[in-house]
């Protein structure tokens, strides 16, 4: 196997971050996916239960790009690396997470966020809420499927991704990336 | 084992930087009841926040201040006990009382371990999990999680 090599010498550690993001984004935009879709069908329960097991999930980035990294090429390093390893993770992870998603409502099933809209509407309607409510509901998010939407949903993303795998790197660090005893 | 950099154990100025991000992340998972009126959750910006990270299940989530919390039971416990480690590390900063890397990492494995368990058993229905029983067991996991970051690396090499 060929090793790239940064200019210091040490092994290049971005084959597994971007394998990381990969795998995070496949997995959370499938659970993500299946949970939307069962939610459309009124299959609340359902719906909940697959979102509840989706928990932190987006936080395993972090985790396994370092132990890639640090395994693969058996290192050690501080976990300040182990942050920036979860950081690029993080960020492969919603660049990824949100080409899927765009990919699929905007070409595979582009009647997808207004089925979840109507959804979100009617659940809203079955807690008694009133109309002016529901309008008010609605008026704190843009548009779903539109420019604004999406940047807002990336911008979000951005902050919450990168500091949860920024933890779960600077976790994974002190895991994989120190000496056994 | 290849050694990229001199290990040292967490700075002082590290466990500052930690100890204020982790304190406003659990201060944002309370979500908006203590400056928000009319909150209509899932619609306002603490909830988008954490929607990557956390299924937000309103009945899964406790209130706080009227307003349903921005994350669920267990989240808000590992929030919350994960800030509280690094501020019992900057409080007992002068004692050598601090576990070292092997201790806090099996404390960590173990309640990662018991909390797998908990949420499986629950899907399977073998028992029912509580507010609190999650909350108890997101903070133990919270608090070995920043224990295990602050923890003494007892292989580094001084240099």
């Amino acid at each position: 196997m060929t090793t790239e090599t940064t200019q210091h010498g040490m092994p290049s550690y971005w084959n597994a971050v971007i394998t990381a993001g990969l795998i995070t984004a496949i997995v959370y935009s499938i659970i993500g996916l299946a949970s939307a879709y069962l939610t459309i069908r009124g299959s609340t329960g359902a719906g909940q239960g697959l979102g509840i097991s989706t928990c932190l999930v987006s936080s395993i980035a972090g985790v396994i790009a370092n132990r890639m990294y640090a395994k693969g090429f058996n290192l050690t390093y501080p976990i300040g690396k182990g942050a920036l390893l979860g950081f690029l993770a993080g960020l492969v992870t919603l660049i990824v997470g949100t080409a899927i998603s765009l990919f699929w409502t905007e070409i595979i099933d582009t009647g997808m966020n207004d089925a979840l809209m109507q959804s979100t509407i009617a659940n809203l309607e079955t807690q008694g809420l009133t109309q002016d409510q529901i309008d008010q509901a609605l008026s704190f998010s843009p548009e779903p499927g539109s420019m604004n939407a999406i940047l807002a949903q990336f911008g979000i993303g951005f902050v919450s991704l990168s500091i949860i795998n920024v933890i779960s790197g600077i976790i994974s660090a002190k895991i994989f990336a120190k000496e056994e005893e | 084992m290849k050694q990229i950099f001199i290990q040292s154990e967490l700075s002082s100025r590290s466990n500052l930087v930690l100890l204020i991000g982790s304190s406003l992340l659990a201060i944002l998972a309370l979500g908006p009841g203590w400056y928000a009126d009319d909150i209509l959750a899932s619609f306002h910006w603490h909830y988008s926040f954490f929607s990557w990270v956390c299924h937000q299940e309103p009945t899964r989530s406790f209130d706080f201040m009227d307003a349903q919390m921005a994350v669920c039971s267990r989240c808000i416990g590992i929030y919350g006990a994960f800030a509280l480690g690094f501020w019992l590390k900057g409080l007992t900063a002068k004692f050598e009382i601090w576990p070292s890397r092997d201790l806090a990492l099996g404390f960590f494995l173990l309640f990662l371990g018991l909390t797998g368990i908990d949420v499986l058993f629950n899907a399977l229905d073998i028992w029912t999990n509580t507010y609190f029983s999650r909350l108890l067991l997101g903070a133990s996991f919270g608090l070995m999680a920043s224990l295990l970051i602050t923890s003494r690396d007892g292989s580094s090499k001084k240099s």
